[in-house]
């Protein structure tokens, strides 16, 4: 056998082991303590706060419903109260749970038809003084912007009209029935998000490479997408950024809930938590702050829990709510803007050069 | 110096035109699976008719893409033109529109920019004046005059030589601080490839991001002459499959492991194949016949010294700009430097209307894709076309007299995020792509930049 003839048997040998050692990742494989670390960061991530939140999502959302019906039975002053409590539990829990949008329940856009915001006010109210029979199925078949906790909000809330006149506006009926439906359709719409983590429970876990498809690489864009759209749209449009400086008031979310910050705030816990992954008093409770300190970024790691310490500070430096502090608080409402900008760029652009993260989700190739 | 010189001599003599046509077989089937694959992916639409804006090339802004089902014909056309190219069917029109079809398509947009599309670009050139389908092709049943068993051997080191160039400056690209003091970025890379059967239980050992990066400059360095060797060559090639196999599994780079493996396949000549399939060392008297060409023998020469004259400056032109060229980016591009940054940036545009003084701020995901947004954030002349873009948008809306700035920060193999165009400067006021050294914040020692 001549030396080409040997070479060629090797190189067909080693392609073919090439080959095949990709794909038989079928657990048996040795994996290193980092991927034993990444799977810990996504085991604990679904199991303590992933799979419990969108429970209690759900279950807040049953009970949002009930508390509808009783509104529906008995208008009154006391019942609207209730009601609206009730409603700001359920959107904090869904604030929450909103970093979480990946796998199918992203696929299913699901989360446009629990909070699209801002409402489409005049399809709601052309809804209601139509003639179409308004049931749950009638508003599973509406747009995302005329459905699920902002549309709740939009009804039971009105920065213009004080309780009695809010109340006032149920005397029809029509209404009434769409209250009732959008809180039936929310039980349903967030029974299918619950099962369809449940379903992904198994995918998400295992999911423990860091590359493109990993599921640590998954959550910073989710970590990055939530904290754009405080700065860019929660934060920025209310300022006025998009329209030249001229501050925007109602466009905060939760404006007629005056529960913007609130809101904003629920969004940061969880952003904290998940980077922290302290969400329980289980021993192994990876976060990305681990994965820095093995990568001895460690100034880097205090670098990001100092700001996000930074943003509920600025978010607490604000007496009234974001609608109206646009106007009486406006350099506050600059500094959260910053506060928060910081916080993203060092998500964005530090911790994911340490971590190799692909801050997109297309697989066009590199070099 | 003799070898060399009987190198130089050798130059003119009558070869066989066997490489070229396994060559030009293999390139060919290669571009049609790359541009399958390219339709598959819906990079189409992704890449050409989403965006709202292209990155156009200094030079080629005349280039936009065409209407949707134009687009969609034209990257089917590159794929039969590459079918046609490895039959050896039409093939010097087909190899003349594969060139011109593919180019188009990558000088649409800077975003999309990849070395191993602008090699693929270079080999399609010199394809154009080789006679690839002498032998083994269509042309040669419907054309008989095509019919060739030889050919003159520089015509053949031709493409040895841009293979070379891109190896060598390639290597020369990996000696740098980051690459060999801090084995960055392969440190970063390979600690998000642990998930790597076998083998990735090792790859968050500092010492394996050192392996490789060493191992990977001394590659790109030496592999070009271990495969120009007879003796050393089919161990070169056994290397070059084991390589590109490797940052195949390991990275995110599509289609360049395989044309670089199967463009080493033009080092073996006549006698290695005999070798490997007729088990024979001799080889038959060439039957040497009157050669055909678009150009005159001597026209070519200097059409081919004048490509390689650019081919050798192109590279070396980043010496011309002052600052760390992978932090600046100034003469990157079309220079082969393969994986050797890890970057990350984030970019908002502040937009200020002189005469009522009102502010915007501008994120670039309103106006660009997600891809686009990624590539601009950490490349100054994509911050500063896309200011521009947004001067003429601003323009279009009333605002007549604007500043334009950029709130930039870039993070460079591992490096504390920092600005990369100077936040103060009016962007609007930078004319053309030549004054871009005005804007950048050089980071003159980039190695003082604390790490994250």
């Amino acid at each position: 056998m001549t030396v080409f003839q040997k070479s060629i048997i090797v190189l067909i040998t080693l392609s073919l082991a090439a080959l095949i050692i990709p794909s038989c990742s079928d657990g048996t494989v040795v994996y290193s303590e980092l991927d034993y670390y990444r799977e810990g960061q996504l085991k604990n991530t679904f199991r303590n706060e992933i799979a419990p939140l969108h429970a209690l999502f759900a279950g807040e959302c049953a009970k949002l419903s009930n508390v509808s019906i009783t509104f529906t039975n008995q208008l009154n002053e006391e019942n609207l109260i209730k009601l609206r409590k009730q409603w700001l539990e359920t959107i904090l829990v869904w604030k929450r749970c909103e970093l979480y949008n990946q796998g199918p329940v992203e696929q299913s856009f699901i989360h446009n038809s629990i909070d699209k915001w801002p409402v489409n006010a005049t399809t709601i109210e052309t809804a209601i003084n139509g003639e179409d029979i308004i049931d749950k199925s009638y508003i599973a078949s509406r747009g995302s912007n005329a459905k699920g906790l902002a549309a709740i909000e939009y009804l039971i809330f009105n920065q213009e009209k004080n309780t009695s006149e809010v109340l006032n506006d149920f005397s029809n009926s029509r209404r009434l029935d769409y209250l009732s439906s959008l809180s039936e359709n929310l039980v349903e719409v967030s029974e299918s998000t619950n099962s369809m983590w449940t379903g992904y429970q198994n995918e998400f876990e295992t999911q423990a490479g860091g590359g493109l498809e990993g599921g640590q690489n998954k959550l910073i864009n989710n970590l990055i997408n939530l904290l754009e759209e405080i700065v860019q749209t929660k934060v920025g449009k209310v300022l006025g950024n998009s329209n030249g400086g001229t501050p925007m008031p109602s466009l905060a979310e939760g404006y007629n809930s005056a529960a913007s910050l609130q809101m904003i705030k629920a969004n940061l816990k969880t952003i904290e938590r998940c980077y922290t992954g302290e969400f329980s008093q289980a021993p192994f409770r990876v976060g990305f702050d681990e994965f820095l300190i093995q990568s001895e970024s460690i100034a880097l790691n205090e670098r990001i829990l100092n700001q996000i310490q930074s943003c509920y500070e600025s978010i607490d430096k604000i007496q009234n709510e974001l609608g109206s502090a646009v106007i009486s608080e406006n350099q506050q409402v600059v500094a959260l803007y910053d506060t928060f900008g910081e916080l993203l760029i060092l998500l964005k652009v530090d911790l994911a050069n340490v971590l190799g993260s692909t801050i997109t989700f297309t697989d066009n190739d590199g070099d | 110096m003799t070898g060399i010189k009987a190198y130089y001599q050798s130059l003119n003599s009558k070869v066989s035109l066997q490489p070229l046509i396994i060559f030009r077989i293999a390139f060919g089937l290669l571009m049609v699976a790359s541009q399958i694959r390219f339709l598959l992916k819906g990079w189409v639409k992704e890449l050409y008719l989403a965006p709202k804006f292209h990155f156009t090339y200094p030079g080629f802004s005349w280039i936009t893409p065409l209407p949707e089902v134009w687009m969609y014909s034209l990257v089917v056309a590159t794929i039969l033109l590459a079918l046609c190219v490895s039959l050896g069917l039409f093939y010097r029109i087909s190899i003349i529109l594969f060139f011109l079809s593919f180019t188009y398509l990558e000088l649409i947009d800077k975003s999309f920019y990849l070395n191993h599309y602008y090699f693929v670009s270079l080999i399609s050139f010199l394809l154009i004046f080789l006679p690839a389908n002498g032998k083994f092709s269509l042309d040669t049943i419907l054309f008989p005059h095509v019919r060739k068993t030889n050919v003159t051997k520089w015509l053949i080191e031709i493409i040895k030589w841009q293979i070379c160039l891109t190896y060598i400056f390639a290597g020369i690209a990996k000696i740098n601080y980051d690459w060999l003091i801090l084995a960055q970025p392969l440190k970063i890379w390979l600690s998000a490839r642990t998930d790597t059967p076998i083998v990735g239980s090792f790859f968050n050992e500092p010492w394996v991001a050192y392996l490789f990066s060493w191992t990977g400059m001394v590659y790109d360095l030496t592999i070009a002459f271990f495969l120009l060797k007879r003796k050393t060559r089919p161990y070169a090639f056994v290397f070059v499959i084991i390589f590109h196999l490797m940052t195949w599994t390991l990275f995110n780079i599509g289609m360049f492991p395989f044309i670089m493996i199967f463009s080493a396949l033009i080092f073996f000549d006549e006698k290695d194949w005999k070798k490997i399939f007729f088990k024979q060392t001799n080889v038959e008297a060439i039957n040497e016949r009157k050669p055909i060409f678009l150009f005159k023998t001597k026209s070519l020469q200097y059409i081919m010294t004048g490509y390689f004259i650019i081919q050798i400056i192109l590279p070396l032109r980043h010496h011309l700009y002052k600052g760390n060229l992978r932090w600046t980016e100034e003469g990157y591009r079309f220079a082969w430097h393969v994986m050797v940054v890890e970057k990350t940036g984030y970019c908002e545009f502040i937009v200020k209307d002189k005469d009522s003084q009102k502010n915007w701020t501008v994120h670039p995901s309103q106006y660009l894709t997600k891809v686009q947004e990624k590539q601009m954030s950490f490349q100054p002349d994509m911050i500063w076309q896309f200011a521009k873009y947004l001067e003429s948008d601003f323009k279009e809306k009333g605002i007549a007299d604007m500043s334009i700035n950029v709130k930039n920060f870039v993070s460079l193999n591992g490096r504390k995020s920092q600005p990369l165009v100077d936040p103060n400067i009016d962007l609007t006021e930078i004319e053309s792509e030549f004054q871009l050294s005005e804007i950048i914040v050089k980071e003159e020692e980039l190695e003082s930049v604390e790490l994250n």
